[in-house]
């Protein structure tokens, strides 16, 4: 989606867990959520 | 990718009570300018007021929308968000917002959580799975 309004090298700088330790931990990991840290450049 | 440099201005969207735009205001550093973004008025006082006991003279603290962010186009060199572009109800527009203040060669810088596969309808709507 950044790409389609015009973002340039767009990456996933790193994944993280949000929900571990918590009492949604189960529901997250059931349907693939995930932390993550995003760069993209700008027009 | 840059970190956040000396002298560059930085739009933190969603920034509540201010915590990150603080950390923000810290790296671009008195001659850079570090704007957050809150749609709820509490929170954006909270976070003026956080500049105002930290002495930071270069923040400024605005209520808005991420759908439509008040921050001149091409007018800044990064822009930052944490765990907020989620809630958006529009994500084109949202990331669209942060296309179009960015000057060129700007960067966005984001942690958020994202969802592997299409979730379906039914499990969009229980909202036991969206409560804590």
């Amino acid at each position: 989606m950044l790409e389609s309004v015009g973002f340039t090298s767009v990456r996933i700088a790193e994944y993280f867990d949000p929900f571990g330790g918590t009492s949604k931990e189960r529901v997250a990991r059931k349907y693939g959520v995930r932390g993550v840290n995003v760069q993209a450049l700008g027009p | 990718m840059a970190t956040l440099s000396p002298g560059a201005t930085v739009v933190d969207i969603g920034c509540g009570a201010g915590m990150d735009l603080m950390l923000a205001a810290r790296a671009v550093g008195p001659d850079g300018h570090a704007i957050g973004i809150d749609m709820t008025e509490p929170t954006v006082e909270r976070a003026r007021a956080s500049a105002r006991a930290l002495g930071f003279g270069h923040v400024d603290v605005r209520p808005g929308d991420v759908l439509d962010v008040p921050v001149d186009s091409k007018s800044v060199d990064f822009v930052i968000s944490n765990g907020v572009l989620n809630l958006a109800p529009d994500k084109r527009q949202a990331f669209g917002e942060v296309f179009r203040i960015l000057k060129p060669g700007g960067q966005f810088l984001s942690g958020d959580i994202i969802v592997e596969s299409e979730l379906s309808e039914s499990i969009r709507r229980d909202i036991d799975l969206w409560t804590g």
